[in-house]
């Protein structure tokens, strides 16, 4: 038994038309679900699960959900070695609300521009919601995202940060040959 | 008809630490980390650590006939992170692979019930 609190105006996106999205869910995992759609709290019964890791995955298809991803997006999570990372604006802006803006909108570019170029040079998919940036990828993808971010985060310029996911590039390249 | 453990695995963003108890959490059958199996400091929380570490622990596992497992996943929690690392789910896998039944998953992350105040200042993380 897992619970996953997430924001109300997720909550639609979460059930989908007619429950459409929540009835994926369940049929994928093969679990069940429950909303509160007034509180947003989920809570995921993991007692029927034949995988044991499945109720983790589903929490963190949730989460992702919750943190603005498409659930299209979200579903990636259910394979295996892709991993969700939620990184919180406050603990590196502060309680400045002027700079939070600021930052967000450096990370997410001129009509999302920066964030359409981490998303397709690290191959990991990248949503800044509220106060958070979620990433979605494998343990490379990841490092590459994590590491642009807070290149950004800190301060560098963006042609830098740039640079960095073409060096980075090769690497990701790399580990497409691997896995086949 | 073996004993059985509870694995405690505590997955940071820095390391992945797995220890095995009895069930009274008491008594230690085994533990590994991932600083243990890898040379890197910078993979010490990757799948691939977990995973090795898995194997420390499973070895050790058998050797004192331990077939039955409850585990409980931990991040850092409190005023920190609350989301496990990447080695946690590559651990899990790891133990449901070597053949170890696990009996139940428990996330036991520390929640603060409004605690100490989060670490960074007013002015959030400076490099």
């Amino acid at each position: 038994m897992l619970s996953v609190r997430i924001p109300q105006d997720r909550v639609g996106v979460l059930i989908g038309t007619h429950g459409s999205t929540k009835a994926e869910i369940e049929k994928i995992s093969g679990l069940k679900i429950e909303v509160d759609s007034e509180t947003g709290e989920v809570i995921i019964d993991g007692t029927s699960a034949s995988d044991p890791e499945m109720p983790l995955k589903v929490r963190e298809v949730v989460r992702a959900i919750g943190r603005g991803f498409s659930p299209k997006k979200a579903y990636r999570l259910f394979d295996s070695g892709v991993y969700l990372e939620i990184i919180d604006l406050k603990d590196f802006v502060g309680k400045n609300s002027k700079r939070m803006k600021t930052v967000r909108a450096r990370l997410i570019g001129t009509n999302g521009k920066t964030r359409r170029i981490i998303e397709e040079l690290s191959e990991a998919e990248v949503s800044i919601y509220g106060n958070t940036v979620a990433i979605i990828g494998d343990y490379l993808q990841l490092d590459i995202s994590r590491n642009s971010i807070m290149m950004i985060l800190n301060g560098n310029q963006h042609g830098t940060v740039y640079k960095y996911l073409e060096r980075r590039r090769k690497d990701v390249h790399l580990s497409r040959l691997d896995s086949i | 008809m073996g004993k059985m453990g509870v694995v405690h695995i505590f997955a940071s963003q820095n390391n992945t630490i797995i220890t095995v108890t009895d069930i009274t959490g008491a008594e230690t059958l085994a533990k590994a980390s991932g600083g243990m199996v890898v040379k890197a400091d910078r993979d010490e929380s990757s799948p691939y650590a977990a995973m090795k570490a898995v194997d420390i622990i499973v070895e050790k596992l058998k050797e004192k006939d331990v077939t039955d497992v409850v585990i409980k996943v931990r991040a850092p929690g409190g005023s920190k992170s609350h989301n496990p690392g990447p080695g946690a789910q590559a651990a899990i896998r790891a133990i449901a692979r070597a053949g170890l039944k696990i009996l139940q998953i428990e996330d036991v992350t520390p929640i603060p019930h409004d605690g100490t105040k989060k670490k960074g200042g007013k002015r959030g993380r400076r490099v």
